[in-house]
């Protein structure tokens, strides 16, 4: 059972290298059936106790142990949940450049992702994290013929590298401990003090790189909006969770319940993401990366449960950090079926109309009615209003940060509330800058020629898109069950359990885990606000009674409606103005044009700043690489010289 | 800006009291031409009235003179030719419902 | 008054009802010279303030009551005058305020204009004046909302005969 995903997948990428493009169709299909075996995997994991794998690697690393627990269960459970729509919607999507590749490397990736959830072992984690590293570099780079994409590639390796470096040394200072590279291994030799603090921080570095946390998301829009959207809804759905996955699995589970100030510090980090995250989605201009700064806000969310999850375990308040981890795996599970669908969205809008860029769109709920419906459930969930998942996350998450008062220091309370402080102005931003979003690609009138011959995509995308949509929605109407699932995935990481008992006070009204605090029933909203609405609508048609009349649309005594209306770019431009001193975009007047170059300070002056830094001692240190031999002989001797001292000395 | 506020507070109410009550309008106020017909002569010439009247309100024919609101400016051109049979009378209610009501006839006999 | 005349009256006085005490009113200058929108500006000043009787003036005519049209329609503001009446909702009024919305005044019917309002919209009030006083509007729009009465009218009288 096991290994039959795994080896579906393999097969499905080899298959589409071979056999050039008609072998990409039915590599994408040995895909979407990889992605439903691995639901059915992850949830026999979750519920059937675990599965083991072993192979030996030899004398370096070991044993390399493959199994799934609960948790990567859950983690396999969601990379299926959106691997399987994703790769049918991808049978219709066409990609510049061979098929055969992209099918390849779409497996590929969809492969080594989750083997890395299975590994048991830092070498084949970090073995199976390169991999799809690079698979991720080759498809954000795969249409290199279109403007930025190498760059935007190159930009990715390198932070991916620098994450991978950052792991690395975490493991190196575990595996110096521990002595071996298994990671139940490395639990029971309980790391200490320093050691951990340092390992702890290395990784979280590491991790949250790949996972697109402030500061260290730059590589993430560009990346994102390169990739094919077909593609990028994978990443952005399924191997986005892998730095999640590495900060639960390494720092919380292997280096177990450590200082508060590991929690307080994962916990601002995640509400600094998710307001910066935010606020800069809101001033883009290009569809895609709106989607992708979203991601990096959605992160932040994220964070912030994993924080509560710590903080409750160094105060030993057991339910608090269940619940922490809970909500941060709940959204983890709402944000990847809501931005693969709203990628796809963008893939259906980017194939329609060939451009990206929200001012020249509009209209097209006219045009592709069926994309803009399903596009709305995904806007809905992100912007976290009800019924959606997204609500139901959101509001669990800030709950759980009101539990702030049951903590006994100060500083971890603080760190909660101002946690709360900027989830809440994050919640608000994203609300409008998803108007902005599916107001000015969708509502209103079309604003360039790009949107005249717009439409739906064929079946398969459509097929895709809606088995998203179906799932997304059922996190938030169906919340009690995901809940149970997700808690009885995570049971086995604190010593409370499975709290899927403290989370309902009836059956269909969720609690964050404490009684008598609060209470909400997404289920309930459900079926209430439909019945409102039909309510609203009957009481108008019984007692309105006025006649409506269609006329046209009033511009002014214009003769064309063109160019009537506001435009996304105006939309924002209130919140862009207001938070200046926070953007601070550099203006700039080329010959007789005036141009507002938006480079936000974040990404461009203080990385300018970094990378000017790092060039400077680069340079300084080529200068060891002389070319001179006797030069290298010296460093050889020096070097030999430093080793025998050090061996005779310990 | 405390300037007009003060001037309103000390300068009282200077609102119209209309159409609560009637509204006479200062000396200098042209108004509207009114005909009066006993001073036309039905055997005479009233062709300089109509020469009088720049936008072309009065209209003289064989038979008739007309008067057209419609098209008067209220110069008061038509109430300086001697002979007085045009006034102008300092009157501001003059608007009406049906374009027929802006027409004044004066017939020959 | 004829007949006619009584039941184009009461067919105006039926529609007003529904704007009870409250009439916003939208302006369109179809290509006037200026004077009537200073009146129609100065029924806002504290002298002649037409918001103590309930009137408002709207920017966008699909709140709006009321038409306010000066100027003799110009050619080229004959379709934005007719798309502004369209997005009017029922019921609406139409008030031709000054000589040349009556008209034409000055310029008559020419290459530029079309001579009066009336021949592009259907006109309830006429406001003769060049420009009219602020009470002579005002007094229109009360006639149009059925609180004042009508003053002068058509006249026919015969020459040498005081009438």
């Amino acid at each position: 059972m096991f290994s039959l995903y795994l080896l579906s997948l393999a097969l499905g990428a080899a298959v589409s290298l071979l056999f050039g493009k008609r072998g990409a169709q039915a590599g994408l299909t040995l895909g979407a059936l990889g992605g439903a075996l691995a639901i059915v995997t992850g949830l026999l994991a979750i519920y059937a106790g675990g599965f083991t794998l072993s192979v030996e690697l030899g004398y370096g690393p070991g044993r390399a142990a493959f199994s799934l627990d609960g948790l990567s269960g859950f983690f396999v459970l969601t990379t299926g949940l959106v691997l399987l729509p994703v790769s049918v919607y991808n049978l219709h999507q066409r990609v510049r450049g061979s098929r055969g590749t992209y099918a390849a490397l779409y497996d590929l990736l969809a492969l080594a992702t989750l083997l890395v959830f299975a590994s048991e072992n830092a070498f084949a984690f970090l073995f199976f994290w390169e991999v799809a590293a690079g698979a991720f570099y080759a498809l954000v780079a795969f249409e290199d013929g279109r403007e930025g994409r190498v760059g935007a590639g190159y930009l990715y390796s390198a932070a991916s590298k620098l994450g991978t470096a950052m792991i690395l040394a975490a493991f190196f200072l575990a595996f110096a401990q521990a002595g071996t590279f298994g990671f139940p291994e490395m639990a029971r030799s309980h790391l200490s003090g320093g050691y951990a603090s340092a390992a702890f921080v290395l990784a979280l570095v590491g991790f949250a790189v790949k996972a697109g946390v402030v500061p260290l998301q730059v590589w993430l829009p560009s990346s994102y909006s390169s990739a094919p959207p077909g593609a990028a809804a994978l990443l952005a759905g399924g191997i986005l969770n892998l730095g999640f996955y590495g900060i639960v699995r390494f720092d919380v589970q292997v280096l177990g319940p450590g200082p508060t100030w590991w929690g307080i510090l994962v916990l601002l980090l995640g509400g600094i993401s998710a307001a910066v995250g935010i606020l800069y989605a809101i001033a883009q201009r290009d569809l895609s990366r709106f989607v992708a700064y979203s991601s990096v806000e959605n992160a932040g969310i994220i964070l912030i449960g994993l924080g509560i999850f710590m903080i409750g375990s160094s105060e030993k308040l057991y339910p608090l950090a269940a619940l922490g981890v809970v909500v941060a795996l709940l959204h983890m599970l709402h944000h990847s079926l809501a931005k693969s669908l709203l990628f796809l969205g963008v893939g259906a809008v980017d194939h329609a109309t060939g451009t990206l860029q929200m001012d020249l769109l509009g209209g097209l709920a006219r045009k592709m009615p069926k994309t803009a419906l399903l596009s709305f459930v995904a806007v809905l969930s992100l912007a976290a209003l009800p019924p959606s998942s997204g609500f139901a996350t959101e509001w669990l998450t800030l709950e759980s940060l009101m539990q702030g008062f049951r903590l006994s220091e100060l500083s971890a309370r603080a760190a909660m509330a101002i946690a709360g402080a900027f989830l809440a102005l994050a919640g608000g931003v994203a609300i409008l800058g998803f108007v902005k979003l599916y107001g000015g690609v969708f509502l209103g009138r079309g604003r360039s020629e790009a949107t005249r011959k717009a439409k739906d995509p064929s079946v398969a995308g459509l097929v895709g898109m809606g088995t998203l949509a179906l799932l997304g929605l059922s996190v938030g109407v169906l919340a009690p069950l995901w809940i149970r699932v997700v808690a009885k995935a995570t049971a086995s990481l604190t010593p409370a359990g499975d709290i899927s008992g403290r989370m309902f006070s009836m059956w269909p009204v969720l609690q964050p885990a404490y009684e008598n605090f609060s209470a909400l029933s997404p289920t309930l909203l459900a079926l209430a606000l439909p019945a409102l609405v039909v309510m609203a609508w009957g009481a108008v048609r019984i007692f309105g009674g006025r006649e409506m009349v269609l006329g046209r649309v009033w511009t002014s005594g214009e003769a064309s409606a063109g160019g009537v209306g506001y435009t996304p770019r105006g939309f924002s431009n209130a919140l862009r103005t207001v938070f200046s001193d926070f953007y601070r975009p550099k203006e700039e007047v080329v010959e007789r044009l005036y141009r507002s170059r938006t480079l936000f300070w974040l990404e461009g002056s203080f990385y300018e700043w970094a990378s000017g830094v790092l060039l400077g001692v680069t340079r300084r240190m080529k200068r060891i690489q002389s070319g001179n031999l006797s030069a290298y002989l010296l460093y050889v001797f020096v070097v030999l010289m430093l080793v025998l001292v050090y061996a005779s000395a310990g | 800006m405390l300037g007009w506020f003060y001037r309103g507070l000390t300068g009282g109410r200077v609102t119209t009291p209309y159409p609560r009550r009637e509204e006479r309008l200062p000396e200098g106020f042209r108004g509207r031409p009114v005909v009066h017909p006993e001073r036309l002569d039905p055997e005479g010439s009233w062709e300089e009235y109509e020469r009088a009247c720049l936008p072309g309100a009065i209209r003289v024919s064989e038979k008739t003179l007309t008067l057209d609101l419609g098209r008067c400016i209220c110069c008061g051109l038509c109430a300086s030719v001697p002979g007085g049979a045009f006034t102008m009378e300092p009157d501001f209610e003059l608007a009406v419902s049906g374009r027929g009501d802006l027409v004044t006839v004066v017939h020959r006999d | 008054m004829t007949r006619e005349e009584r039941e184009v009256r009461e067919e105006l006085a039926g529609r007003v009802q529904a704007f009870g005490r409250s009439l916003h009113i939208r302006h369109v200058d179809a290509g006037s010279c200026g004077a009537c929108e200073s009146e129609v500006q100065a029924l806002q000043n504290p002298f002649y303030d037409l918001h103590r009787l309930g009137l408002f003036f709207t920017p966008s005519p699909r709140h709006a009551d009321l038409l306010l049209v000066t100027g003799p329609v110009t050619r080229a503001m004959e379709r934005p005058l007719k798309m502004a009446y369209e997005a009017m909702p029922d019921p609406k009024v139409v008030i031709a305020a000054c000589g040349p919305a009556c008209g034409g005044g000055i310029y008559g019917r020419s290459y530029a204009t079309l001579g009066g309002v009336d021949a592009v919209l259907p006109v309830d009030v006429y406001v003769p004046g060049s420009p009219p006083h602020p009470l002579s509007l005002l007094h229109g729009i009360l006639l149009a909302l059925g609180r004042i009465e009508q003053k002068i009218g058509r006249e026919e009288h015969v020459a040498g005969r005081v009438s």
